[in-house]
Order: structure tokens, then sequence, then C-alpha cells
């Protein structure tokens, strides 16, 4: 139930913020026909209903809901409001989340007990309740008022009893009349009423206040439906003296004069005569001109755009799987990350941050860097392996299919912090990390449907790898102490029996970088450019097929390494992956 | 005695009765019900309240009156001069004719009327 009152919380506010909108234009649109601004409030009527939306760059709504109705956090948009609330719910709602070393309790805690937002929500519905009997007690009430009236013409009756007219069934909708009118007073107050019927009024007005009962904890609301009590029935006496002669509209009008109760209540059922700002209603009456053809389209203008703007949502805004990241910025993650894991790990090879794009040809890549998101201040990163089997991590509540080396990072202000330091120190909420761990889901998702990762075969088999060793050694002129046991291996790609791998120790530092070409295929003759790799040691990169290894550059021109294995390689510079180093290549 | 009233609606059932007295029960819900277009249970109702008034009385599901219509409206009468215009009818018919001339006709109805009073 608590979820349900949230959620409405939620509606209501963004609600409220159409409101306020109509009563401006209310304002605005004061010589449009009354019947416009009736379907202004249908939009506010159609916002409260609908359980979803649709997304549309117009929306003039905020962003975020105010309050998680999964995780109770209040978001309005002001800092200090925010921190207050939610330290006060956290404490309050989830005593074991402010105490982590509290042994956990043995029955779940009852959540009636001191959670605010329980205690709020059954606030909430009694209210409902409340209302609803009182919309029914007084129906029943009037019901049997009209027990004893006597029919006048047909769904015309007169009344003892009652003060004034009023409609009442929503079915079958009745005239009740008072006794005391004069022939006159009755042909207009007819007239008013049997619009009421036209419009459909007896139908809107109780569903307005079915609304009302529901959000009745929101002011904003009420004030909505009074103004749409009033424009109801402006929008009535405009249909009723449409038509009219100015001779019967002054009669209308000593009829509303005469027949004005002094009754100030909010009534659900009756849509009565003579209840509802009847001051207001005797000027526009005396005013009312035949509104202009432009003024009603502008009215209507107005209405479609109150649609557009408020009934639609935000589109989501591009803050997951943004690959827009500036060059400056990526650059600066990578510098960061780069000091970073050297201070941690000694000196480590700078990653190029390589050039994803989900395009069908390339496809998701497999290692490298990927921009997460900006949560605030904080940018959210990846950087590893996408394949590989798949561990759990959790991090605040949120599951993260957890591939080999799949490293999640956040920056901030130039530090570095992993996601779980970022979370325990309050950078990042636990919506973000959800919203993270979502993306990467997806992204794992669309990873495994890509055919492209059925292409590579890895891991391989521990004999195939014994194997590849062998062969290695045995094509070496001099084999020196390695053996098929102490030999370090590391394959990067299995494409079509042709395997990329990185063997043996290397007998150079690694900072020392080679850069290979290897020339893309020409074009109608042409030259198209070439294939950068960047090599720490290029002598110990080598691709094994058919029981042979090759040099880099061989196995290219020889079409055993293909342009296609080439760019898979090239692919978020996989071929320099941090596991493609062995143990000790650091010397 | 002093409080026998009735609404503009009870009016017309009372002229239901007055008109077809004495009347079964039975035959006053078909009636109502034609002409009122009262549920079987409003015209108990309102029958059982106007008994209790002293107006009807209902005896083995035969309903009579106990004061005639004229009696009734003679009643309703003196009771509306006396409220409005103290029990004066003079001053009431000086009201009346304020706004409404009388026809000949009228007038010579009206001495007749006060002939026969001054003779009782």
């Amino acid at each position: 139930m608590e979820q349900i009152f949230l959620t409405l919380l939620n509606i209501s506010i963004t609600a409220s913020w159409i409101v306020l909108a109509v009563v401006l234009l209310r304002f605005v649109l004061k010589k449009a026909p009354k019947w416009t601004i009736c379907l202004l409030w249908a939009i506010v009527g159609l916002r409260l209903i609908m359980p979803f939306s649709l997304e549309s760059v117009f929306s003039l709504l905020p962003d975020k809901e105010v309050i998680d109705p999964g995780t109770y956090q209040v978001q309005t948009g002001f800092d200090p409001i925010d921190n207050v609330v939610n330290s006060y719910l956290d404490t309050h709602s989830n005593p074991a989340a402010s105490n982590p070393d509290a042994p956990a309790p043995s029955l779940p805690e009852p959540s009636t007990s001191t959670d605010p937002i329980s205690v709020i929500s059954q606030v909430w519905l009694a209210g409902v309740v409340l209302m609803a009997l009182y919309s029914v007690g007084s129906w029943l009430l009037l019901r049997r008022r009209v027990a004893e009236a006597i029919p006048f013409k047909k769904g015309i009756y007169f009344c003892d009893r009652v003060d004034s007219a009023f409609i009442l069934g929503v079915i079958r909708p009745r005239i009740y009349l008072p006794f005391n009118l004069s022939a006159n007073q009755i042909e207009h107050i007819v007239c008013h009423e049997q619009a009421h019927l036209t419009r459909r009024d007896h139908l809107w007005k109780p569903l307005g206040f079915v609304l009302l009962s529901i959000y009745w904890f929101n002011p904003v609301m009420w004030l909505a439906y009074i103004l749409l009590c009033r424009d109801i029935e402006l929008a009535c006496d405009e249909k009723a003296i449409r038509y009219m002669d100015t001779q019967t509209k002054q009669g209308y009008s000593e009829t509303l004069l005469a027949c004005s109760t002094s009754r100030r209540m909010i009534t659900a059922c009756p849509v009565a005569f003579g209840e509802v700002g009847i001051k207001g209603r005797i000027k526009s009456v005396a005013d009312y001109k035949r509104p202009a053809f432009w003024v009603i389209v502008i009215a209507l203008i107005c209405c479609i755009a109150v649609a557009v703007c408020f009934l639609t949502d935000p589109a989501e805004t591009p803050d997951v799987f943004d690959l827009t990241l500036a060059d400056q910025e990526k650059d600066a993650l990578v510098e960061t990350y780069y000091t970073w894991r050297s201070n941690q790990q000694g000196v480590y090879y700078k990653l190029a941050w390589a050039d994803f794009s989900d395009t069908a040809e390339k496809g998701p890549t497999y290692s490298g860097y990927r921009y997460y998101g900006t949560f605030g201040d904080c940018i959210v990163w990846f950087r590893g392996d996408v394949k590989g089997t798949a561990t759990e991590v959790k991090i605040a509540d949120s599951a993260f299919a957890h591939p080999c080396n799949a490293d999640y990072y956040v920056n901030k202000d130039n530090t570095l912090y992993t996601l779980q330091q970022a979370y325990e120190q309050e950078m990042i909420s636990a919506a973000d990390v959800a919203k993270v761990a979502k993306n990467h889901a997806d992204y794992n998702a669309a990873a495994a449907e890509n055919p492209k990762a059925a292409l590579m075969e890895l891991p391989l088999t521990p004999e195939k790898e014994q194997h590849i060793k062998q062969v290695y050694l045995n094509q070496l002129t001099n084999p020196g102490s390695n053996t098929v046991d102490n030999l370090p291996l590391r394959v990067i790609s299995n494409y079509n029996g042709v395997c990329a791998v990185w063997i043996g120790k290397s007998s150079v530092t690694m900072n020392m970088e080679t850069t290979l070409l290897l020339k893309k295929p020409s074009v109608e003759g042409k030259f198209t450019g070439s294939y950068v790799f960047t090599f720490p040691d290029s002598e110990k990169f080598r691709i094994y097929t058919n029981d042979r290894i090759y040099g880099i550059e061989t196995a290219y021109e020889e079409g055993i390494l293909t342009p296609e294995h080439v760019e898979l390689l090239l692919e978020g510079n996989r071929y320099l992956h941090k596991n493609s180093f062995p143990d000790d290549w650091k010397s | 005695m002093n409080e026998i009233r009735m609404g503009m609606a009870e009016s017309r059932f009372a002229d239901i009765i007055w008109q077809h007295e004495p009347m079964t029960t039975k035959d006053l819900v078909a009636a109502c019900s034609e002409v009122l277009q009262w549920k079987r249970t409003t015209t108990y109702t309102v029958l059982k309240r106007l008994c209790e008034r002293g107006i009807f009385q209902m005896q083995d599901s035969v309903v009579t009156s106990l004061i005639s219509k004229d009696e009734f409206y003679a009643l309703q009468s003196q009771r509306f001069v006396d409220d409005v215009f103290n029990g004066s009818l003079p001053a009431f018919l000086a009201a009346f004719t304020a706004h409404k001339k009388l026809s000949e006709q009228e007038v010579a109805e009206i001495l007749r009327q006060i002939d026969r009073i001054g003779k009782e």
C-alpha cells in the first residue's frame, strides 16, 4: 500500500504543476469560451488517471520523481529539504540501514510500527474512505428526499424540501426543481440544466470528486476542483444562453439572482443551479458575446500545448550509454585512471580510450573503456572485458553481472574511486547505481546477442594452450630455459581457427613502444590507410594457426590474419588488454 | 390540529385520495404510481405521515379522509390570514386588491358571501 500511496503522491505533484499552468491560462484566456477551459481541466484529470505516459522533448515536467517508491528517497531538487527528509526517513523506516553491525532481525520488521511512510499511507487511506462515505451518504440522503418528487415533464420533476434545482443520477439523470418557481424561472433553469446534461457534466463532476477523494491530501487538487465546478457552471451558462435574445438573457440573470443560495458546500453529486459563483456568473451572462473564431482557435492551441507539455514525461535524459563524452574528458579520465593504477600497482601501460559504438557492423566492444553516465559531478565509467565468466557483484543492492576484470570507476574532482567506494561515500545514490547496473545488464545482453561474439571462441582448452606453447617452443631456435609449463601465454583471440596470443617473457621494459602498421585493403586500387598497432613489445605478440606460429606482419601478408580479425583485435585495444600481459611481465 | 399543513407534493397526493375516496391501499399505490410515478414504499411513507397529522386515516387497508378538501383549504386560508394579516380579513383584501382589480362579477360574488356570513 505504501507503494500505491507514493506513486499517487508523485502523480499528484506532477499534476499540481499542470493545475498551476491551467490557473495561469484561465487568467490569460478570459475571453475564450469556457468549454475550452474545461478541456484543460480534463487534461489535469487525465494526468491523474493515467498510470503510464508518453515521452516527448516538449515536456515541461520536472525530471525525477519527487519520492522514489522503491527506496523512499526524496528528490525535490532542493538539497536542504532532501537531506533533512531523507535522513529522517532512513533512520526511522529502516533501523538496520543506519546500523550495519546490528544483527539481522530474526523476524521481518513489522512495517506498521514506526515507519513514517506507512503511517502516512494509512492516514491517506482513511481520508479516501471518509470522502467516499461522505459522497455515498449525501447521495443516499438526496435520493430519499427526491423520492416524493412529482413528475413535470419527461426527466423533470418537482420536489418539496429542495432549495435549488439540480440534477441527480448518472445513468438516468433527472432534473429536480423546487416548487416555488415562476413559469419564466422554470424555463431558464430547465434550459440551464439541460445544457448540463448535453455537456455530460453529471458525469464529469462526480468523476472529478472521485479524483479529489483519492488525491485529497494535495491542497492544489481542492483548488482545482473548486475552479472546475465554477468553470463547468460558466460553460453551462454560455451554452444555455447561446441562442437567447437579450430579453431572455436578462430574465436568465434575474433567475440566477433569485435562485442563488448561500450554501457554500463542496458537493459531489448534484450539478445544481445557483450554488456556485453567482456573482461571476451574472456578470458573465451580461457580458456574453459569441466568441470570435480565432479566439477559439487560440484556446484550442493552448489546450493542445498543455497536453503535449504536461501529459508527456521528459525524454530520458541520455545520462547512460551516452557515447559523446568529449575527447578531453575522455583523456582526463584515462589520465586519472593511469595515475591511480600506477600508484596502486606500479607502472602500468596506459591504454587509449577506445571509440565505442554500438553499430551493427562493429557490435559492442569487448574491452577498453566505457562511459556509463554523469550523475551530478560524478562520471561513472567502466574499464574491462565484457566477455568471460560472470560472477555476481553487489553494490548498493544492485547486482552487477560481473565478468572477469570488469571494473567500475567513478571520477569526481579528478580523483578516482571505485563504484563501491563512491556509493559508500554517498557520491552516487543507490538509484544511480541501479541505473548503471541495469544498463550494464542491457549491454551484456546485447553483447551476448551479437553474432560477432560467437566468432571468438574463447577460452581455449588447456590442451590447446599447451599445444600452442609447444609449437612455439618447437619453432624457437633457442628455447633457453622455457618449458611448456613455465611459458607465459595469454590468448587474445580465436577467430576462424586463428589465434592471436601474447607468449613468452619480455626482454624489454614495458615502456618501449613499437608502432606497427598494417595496410588496410585497398579500395579500387587506392590506398585507404593502415591499421595501427602500438606494442610494448611486438616480438611477443604472435599469431597461431594450423600448428604454426607467425609474426603479425607475416600472418597479415599471407592472409592468415584477416582484416576482419585485425579489426576485432583493435576494437577497444583488445590486443592490449591487461590480461594480455603475463604475470611476470613486469621485471 | 394547528400543524395541519401539506407540501405541494403532499397536496397532489391528498387530491388523489379526496378525489377517489374511499380507496384501498392497493388502488392508492397504483394511482400514485401512475400519476406521480411514486414507488410503493414512498406512497406508504407519505400516507403514514399524513395519517399521523390527522388528515387521513387507514383502517383495514382502506384509506379515508378525516378532513374534507374544502375544510382543509379553509383552514389553510384562515391560517394564512392569521399569520400574515394578523387575522384581519379586510387587511388581506386590501393587500389582495392593491395590485389586482376586481371584476364586477367578483365584487358581486364577494358581496353575496358577506351577506351569507352576516346572516349566520
